[in-house]
């Protein structure tokens, strides 16, 4: 598992592989340059310098350059949920009976974060390159990612990679007509991120979310602590929190969305 | 003994001008810190657009009552000046009918709030940057640099519009393909390339519309959504791959022939 700190010299070349992402990395002083490539196979995660003959090879890279605050001898990597909603579109409907929970399950890309050793961030990149989506009206929605991946109704059924996490959803339809569930958008900037082992290829949860669908298509998402794990401090908290601000912005975005059903 | 009451009132003089301007240049660096600190107290809570107006309605506040305590100060009789000047202004609001429309069309302007500095706005044939919107006009850089003043009476009466109003805006493309297209193939060939292009999003979803059919072929109507700040790269993307699915998949645009080329 790559998360954690790392030793990084100067003038050294490294190459950072996580699911589709490969990350070409060098620091000179507080400078640091990078190049990011998406493949169409993902990799298993791995950190590792780049050799002299391996390097000469890379030329064709579009660098971008970058100059923090700290000169830092480490690179710390570290997991991270996305910073905006994920829109999933089941490719078969979901029908819930008036009434009728249902527990889906949902595989989340997990970004990488790149930091400094006193946690100046260098760069924050998607492990897979999702698309673009609105979510609500041209006027109060928002930006979304599209994520093509499937609810099943098993957490467990998929051989999971290490740069996913799963996500549980609890649908609770209290309308009294069927919940046709066409379009799901979990809001990922609400969610704590879990690893339920403490140790390196612990898989990685998220927060529970839960929907509540009542009459006249009113929807409210309350991201819980996850509650096969109750006790287990998150890995990384939400990139939006308090409650307050849960609140407003979780209301506040449903009423946008309005894409769940 | 008259030599030095002249000087006196010499000296007296020069002392009430070296006074009066002392006191202006002071009361006007003082207004315009009152305008500066006001602006940055508004910093993030209000736009960028009522941040200056207010800071210009401060200013020009601020500086007429400096002069009018100035000149009172000097001694002046205020009420027959101000009664001059009602005067006065008849006859200029006359000569100046422009500048009024212009100054009640920014007002108009101003509380319409069709767009805000920063938006990209279309003036007839002027596309640009909104630098500032003052009362009597509005000041824009176009794309290649140039610096474009617009009269506000001429945006009243203009269609005015707003590029960057909503977040995500669509590009289309029309265009003519060869009858012999089989237009299922290139409804699968478009939204396949714009599937493939991240900025391009999902939702909504890209628009696919057989126009009619023309003289030259079958007009086709693409369009794509995207985040407005991505418009460049959309645009380009798209149409760069477009034209390479077209040749991979023996799509043929259907060209203008003239009749002797036929």
């Amino acid at each position: 598992m790559i998360w954690g700190q790392h030793s990084f010299p100067d003038d050294t070349l490294f190459r950072l592989a996580f699911g589709n992402l490969r990350v070409y990395l060098y620091r000179r002083r507080r400078e640091w340059r990078w190049s990011l490539e998406y493949s169409d196979i993902p990799e298993e995660a791995s950190f590792t310098e780049v050799g002299e003959g391996q390097g000469a090879s890379l030329t064709s890279l579009t660098w971008q350059r970058m100059i923090t605050k700290e000169v830092s001898e480490v690179v710390v990597l570290g997991p991270r949920l996305p910073d905006r909603p994920l829109s999933v579109s089941p490719q078969e409907q979901v029908q819930i009976a008036h009434n009728v929970q249902v527990r889906l399950w949902i595989t989340l890309p997990l970004w990488l974060r790149l930091s400094c050793a006193h946690g100046e961030m260098v760069l924050e990149a998607g492990s897979e390159r999702l698309s673009g989506s609105w979510l609500g009206d041209s006027v109060g929605g928002r930006m979304a990612y599209t994520l093509k991946s499937e609810p099943r109704y098993h957490g467990e059924s998929d051989p999971i990679r290490d740069h996913h996490a799963r996500c549980s959803l609890s649908i609770l339809n209290q309308a009294v007509a069927p919940f046709v569930v066409s379009k799901l958008a979990i809001p990922t900037e609400l969610l704590n991120l879990y690893q339920t082992k403490d140790e390196p290829g612990g898989e990685m949860y998220t927060s529970e979310v839960k929907l509540l669908h009542t009459r006249d298509h009113e929807i409210s998402v309350n991201p819980l602590h996850h509650r096969d794990f109750p006790k287990l401090a998150p890995l990384v908290p939400a990139r939006v929190r308090g409650v307050d601000n849960f609140w407003k912005r979780s209301v506040g975005l449903l009423k946008r969305i309005g894409n769940y059903s | 003994m008259t030599e030095l009451l002249e000087l006196g009132l010499r000296l007296d003089v020069v002392f009430r001008l070296l006074r009066f301007l002392g006191l202006f240049f002071l009361g006007i660096l003082v207004v315009k810190i009152l305008a500066f600190v006001a602006g940055r107290a508004m910093n993030k809570r209000f736009s960028e657009q009522s941040i200056m107006i207010t800071r210009k309605t401060i200013f020009y506040a601020g500086f007429l009552i400096v002069v009018m305590t100035l000149l009172a100060d000097l001694g002046l009789n205020l009420a027959a000046l101000l009664g001059a000047f009602g005067i006065a202004g008849i006859a200029i609001g006359f000569a100046a009918q422009t500048s009024v429309s212009n100054v009640i069309s920014g007002m108009f302007l101003i509380s319409e709030k069709p767009f805000e500095i920063g938006d990209i706005v279309r003036v007839g044939e002027n596309t640009g940057v909104v630098l500032s919107i003052d009362l009597l006009s509005i000041k824009i850089r176009t794309f290649d640099n140039q610096f474009l003043r617009i009269p506000n009476e001429t945006l009243i009466k203009s269609d005015v519009v707003n590029i960057t109003r909503y977040p995500i805006r669509r590009v289309t493309f029309d265009f003519v393909v060869e009858y012999s297209t089989e237009l299922g193939q290139l409804k699968q060939v478009l939204l396949s390339l714009a599937a493939e292009i991240p900025e391009v999003l999902d939702n909504p979803e890209p628009l696919f519309l057989i126009k009619g059919f023309g003289l030259r072929g079958v007009e086709i109507v693409f369009g794509v959504w995207f985040a407005k700040e991505d418009f460049l790269l959309v645009r380009n993307t798209v149409a760069e791959r477009m034209k390479t699915a077209f040749e991979a998949n023996n799509i043929q645009f259907a060209v203008v022939r003239w009749p002797s080329e036929q």
